[in-house]
């Protein structure tokens, strides 16, 4: 079927009026489909007999009806443990390998259920607020500072990953709307009270205001697991290919790129969460390493 | 600046002699309508300097790093699927690392001091409580302190630890 054309509101002098392309406009359509599925998977209620087994999704573990456990939960209390009995998490390392060199962070924009949350949030017509990219590094301090450092350092004083008042699990506000939100209703039928801890409260209303007027706030400032699984984009088997033949200085790839990314620059890079909407302008398209075939992309590189 | 400037002028140039305001004239870039669905809301562009596609690279991977990377994460996740560690189950098994990340997320855990010292003795139809008390009592401070650090109880289910 052929699209209706589209007359588009440009400033670029050679841009045409030409139709998205259709792969990319098929997959922006498939997305939220895709990311209610995996929702499915991890919010499995039969699914907690896995929770021996690290995700690959920021998605807290002691929600009542999750599958997997959090990767980066996993991290900080294997951190913690290290003063005690120095174990090495190869379940979760081997895990997080797997899926980044094979898909980099494809994971986080099809199949997070916190980003999926934050996309519909999204979709609420507000005025968006843009972030300047270096926002992005602070993703790599939380990793490094709160889910593995001060995890360490308290374990050495003593202290276990539960009773660490600070820690990224008390933090965290997809811990707080998956396991806090659900006990603290429970809690609150029984007559208990609100369970919650005022900061964790603050923290989740902060986040779900946030998504209004920013696009995926938790994702491009503060996930370390996104920023994890970003490292691998610039290698991973699946990735974004930039086909000049098809270019024509459009500029939706860019006006798609609701994370901020100059994808007219380069978009195999840390700040991509390969949502693949970028694909609607033709000249982008999704593409997996072969051996033969792609072996040696810097022949193809145009003079 | 150039093209901005080009497009001024242009602009001027079209708006001047009438075109702009003529539907299906030679202009491809109509001012967009007044009320605007979400489909053009949604196409609509971001004005950014113009980029040179031919000075771009592909961005084409390479196979087999990614390859290497994958393998070596298939062989570490299935060692650790299969590593028992350091850590003991409170049934006195090794635990393994399965066992151990499950217990991070059902409070499994156990530390020394959390574990309860066993109950004072039944002193119903003792003939001298005082002395089964005192027995006890020097029993406990006999007890040497556990030589583990940490062990795991596979059957906990503590909804959420922190």
């Amino acid at each position: 079927m052929a699209w209706p054309i589209i007359r588009m509101e440009c400033s670029v002098p050679n841009c045409p009026e030409r139709p998205p392309a259709t792969l990319g406009r098929k997959l922006s359509r498939l997305r939220p489909w895709v990311q209610t599925g995996f929702l499915a998977v991890w919010l499995a209620p039969l699914g907690r007999w896995l929770h021996g087994i690290p995700g690959c999704v920021f998605h807290c573990y002691s929600c009542p009806l999750s599958s997997f456990a959090c990767p980066v939960g996993v991290m900080a209390n294997y951190a913690a443990l290290l003063p005690v009995v120095g174990e090495v998490p190869y379940l979760l390392i081997g895990m997080l390998l797997l899926v980044g060199a094979v898909s980099g962070s494809l994971v986080c924009g099809w199949a997070c259920p916190f980003g999926f949350l934050q996309d519909l949030l999204g979709k609420i017509t507000t005025k968006k607020i843009s972030l300047p990219s270096w926002t992005g590094h602070i993703r790599y301090v939380v990793l490094v500072g709160l889910v593995i450092l001060l995890p360490i350092i308290l374990g050495y004083k003593g202290i276990p990953f539960e009773k660490q008042v600070i820690s990224i699990c008390r933090l965290c506000p997809a811990g707080a709307l998956e396991a806090g939100v659900p006990y603290s209703v429970q809690s609150l039928l029984a007559g208990n009270g609100w369970m919650m801890s005022g900061l964790k409260t603050g923290i989740l209303l902060s986040f779900l205001a946030a998504a209004l007027f920013i696009h995926r706030p938790w994702c491009r400032i503060f996930c370390p697991l996104g920023g994890l699984l970003a490292l691998f984009n610039r290698f991973s088997l699946f990735h974004l290919r930039f086909n000049p033949k098809e270019c024509v200085e459009c500029n939706l790839c860019r006006s798609r790129c609701s994370m901020g990314v100059k994808v007219d620059q380069a978009v195999n890079v840390s700040g991509c969460i390969r949502c693949l909407e970028c694909t609607t302008c033709g000249a982008l398209e999704p593409a997996f390493a072969l051996p033969k075939k792609d072996s040696a992309p810097s022949k193809e590189t145009p003079a | 600046m150039e093209v901005w400037g080009d497009l001024v002028a242009l602009l001027v140039f079209k708006t001047s002699v009438g075109l702009n305001k003529v539907p299906g004239g030679f202009d491809s870039h109509p001012p967009p309508p007044i009320s605007r669905t979400r489909a053009f809301s949604m196409f609509k562009r971001v004005p950014q300097p113009p980029v040179n596609p031919a000075l771009r690279a592909r961005e084409g991977h390479d196979f087999w790093p990614g390859f290497v990377v994958v393998l070596a994460g298939v062989v570490v996740a299935f060692c650790g699927a299969r590593h028992l560690t350091s850590v003991d189950t409170v049934d006195g098994n090794t635990a393994w690392e399965i066992q151990l990340v499950k217990a991070f997320s059902s409070g499994g855990l156990q530390y020394p001091d959390q574990v309860a010292p066993p109950p004072p003795p039944n002193l119903d139809g003792v003939a001298d409580p005082g002395a089964a008390l005192d027995r006890w009592a020097k029993q406990q401070a006999n007890v040497q302190p556990p030589s583990w650090k940490i062990r795991v109880d596979v059957g906990a289910k503590t909804p959420c630890p922190t």
